[in-house]
């Protein structure tokens, strides 16, 4: 390819580059305006981030946003990770998938009742124990909420992970064993190796939703849910309610920093990383 | 021998878990047929202690899968005394329709560009996408209001359309399935002079079309389910989505709670049907490398 090939190529990317500028970059270099102002408008430097990490309601939210990712997103590649693994050695359930997959298309609405009526005061997990607790008003409101994302999004990583169980040979584990290797080791020195690009866009799909179990969470507990699931999300979404601008906007350029932090350090780390040429 | 006795405590593990998500299906469906004085019989603690923070009732709540009488209350009155159903399900249409175009074809294109484009900085574009791609809503909120604001795009379907149809994710998921295509098909294609648009339509859109079904799937579950764009830029409630209408199911209309979500899957399982071949093979494709 010469020069102006390659300068052609380029346009292929313009329209998208022009949208994602103009309705994300330019408006979130807008918005840092508003993080260095008070709400009359005059200039206030880095008080709001200061008066955000006095915060204790953003301290929390933060510490419990990591709590829940630190244990959700784990959870949901290795469960899936299990049951693809013995799919693919027994029946290879075509039918199985899609019923795993059916939370994508349930309404959210639908989940929370369903969650709802298993929790609440009067709801199945009372009835059998005999009680009368609202569990999601208990420190119990934690692991549901772990229950919330994992049994809404593992489907999609499980459906991932058996076409990328399917397309490592056979004779891989053939061989393995002939040399007799167990298959614990298989399973880490061929099974984990050539699934690697498979376990890298699940785990890029459970961050990304593991933020979106926000919508079934406030559905269940509103604004205001249990201390221990209060996320970050809650917080933004109440300072919005609360039109607190510099707050919501403080808070949103935290919590960007962190995100490009940690992408950076995937890029740096690995040069040819999954996200780029691999 | 061995092996199938072997299979049996594998197999009853796997079918325990598949229930989980096969009897919620199963009670949706069959308690749409429910009449809805059946229904607030059986559920209507639910709503009680969610509404009003009622506690202490030893009303519990009652899951039947058979109703008593098959009845199409719930149908009836969603189709025909409540045509806001159906308005609302236009507007679901009119939002996710050219999003997920949008997503389509300016992140196939993109991605297009990504995958054969040389510059140094590249990968530092990319990563910027990647980053945007990630943020939580709620941290793209401000933005998106500010810039809504500013072109005078407020209140409008517009408004979730356009920050949505530029979303990275679509170029992330296209390119992740571009770069599998082997480089040289390229350098031949440009070498018998073919432009870069023939490259993009004759070779890599037909060699990514599972990342296309994919992306298509994705997206589509994705607009159908927005609840919180629509309901802080939409200020009007005849344009809203029918998920956010069923987001806010309470007490009044829980009665029509499962109608209301079959209709409301209907389009969307139809299309994971039909697509679902398509994507499970674009998904082995790019799991190839």
């Amino acid at each position: 390819m010469n020069k102006s090939e390659n300068r052609r190529s380029f346009w292929f990317i313009v329209p998208s580059l022009l949208g994602v500028s103009l309705f994300f970059i330019i408006p979130f270099m807008m918005s840092f305006s508003y993080a260095t102002m008070d709400s009359g408008g005059s200039f206030v430097g880095l008080d709001n981030f200061r008066n955000l990490f006095a915060g204790d309601a953003f301290r929390l939210a933060a510490m419990n946003t990591f709590k829940f990712m630190a244990v959700a997103i784990p959870l949901n590649i290795v469960i899936p990770l299990f049951i693809a693994c013995l799919l693919n050695k027994t029946v290879r359930g075509g039918w199985l998938k899609t019923v795993f997959m059916s939370p994508l298309v349930i309404p959210s609405a639908c989940v929370a009742f369903f969650f709802q009526s298993l929790f609440m005061s009067n709801g199945l997990v009372s009835h059998i124990l005999g009680v009368n607790t609202d569990w999601l008003q208990t420190s119990a409101a934690f692991p549901i909420a772990v229950a919330v994302y994992v049994w809404k999004n593992m489907g999609f990583n499980l459906v991932l992970m058996l076409a990328g169980l399917a397309n490592i040979p056979k004779e891989y584990y053939e061989w393995a064993s002939v040399d007799g290797m167990g298959s614990t080791r298989a399973f880490f020195k061929i099974t984990l190796v050539y699934l690697t690009p498979t376990l890298f866009i699940t785990f890029v799909m459970s961050f990304i939703n593991s933020f979106k179990v926000f919508r079934e969470l406030y559905m269940l507990a509103g604004s205001y849910p249990h201390e221990s699931i209060y996320m970050l999300q809650h917080y933004m979404n109440n300072q919005f309610s609360a039109l607190d601008y510099q707050n919501l906007s403080s808070a949103a350029f935290v919590i960007t920093a962190v995100i490009a932090l940690l992408v950076i350090a995937l890029f740096v780390v690995d040069k040819k990383s999954e996200f780029g040429e691999g | 021998m061995k092996k199938k006795l072997k299979n049996i405590p594998v197999k009853t593990l796997l079918i325990a878990f598949a229930l989980l998500y096969i009897i919620p299906l199963l009670i949706i469906f069959t308690n749409s047929f429910m009449s809805q004085g059946e229904i607030s019989r059986h559920y209507s603690s639910v709503y009680d202690a969610f509404d009003s923070g009622l506690q202490g009732q030893t009303h519990y709540v009652e899951y039947q899968l058979i109703p008593d009488l098959i009845s199409l209350d719930q149908y009836g009155t969603l189709l025909f005394k409540t045509p806001m159903y159906l308005d609302l399900f236009l507007n679901s249409l009119k939002l996710t329709l050219p999003i997920v175009i949008m997503q389509t074809v300016i992140g196939a294109a993109a991605a297009y560009g990504f995958t054969v484009w040389r510059f140094r900085f590249k990968e530092i574009v990319f990563c910027v996408y990647i980053i945007v791609m990630v943020l939580p809503f709620q941290a793209t909120l401000v933005s998106n209001y500010i810039m809504a604001d500013k072109i005078g795009i407020l209140n409008t379907h517009l408004s979730i359309i356009l920050p949505t149809g530029f979303s990275p994710f679509a170029v992330f998921i296209m390119r992740q399935s571009m770069k599998d295509i082997p480089k040289p098909i390229f350098e031949a294609a440009a070498m018998d002079g073919a432009s870069h648009f023939q490259r993009f339509t004759r070779i890599a859109l037909p060699l990514s079309k599972g990342g296309l079904a994919s992306l298509m799937i994705l997206s589509v579950a994705d607009c159908w389910a927005m609840v919180e764009q629509p309901m802080i830029f939409l200020k009007d409630t005849s344009a809203e989505p029918l998920s956010v209408l069923l987001s806010q199911i309470g007490q009044q209309n829980i009665g029509l709670i499962f109608a209301a979500s079959v209709f409301y899957m209907l389009p969307v399982v139809w299309l994971f049907l039909y697509g679902q071949e398509h994507f499970e093979q674009g998904i082995k494709l790019s799991a190839l490398r």
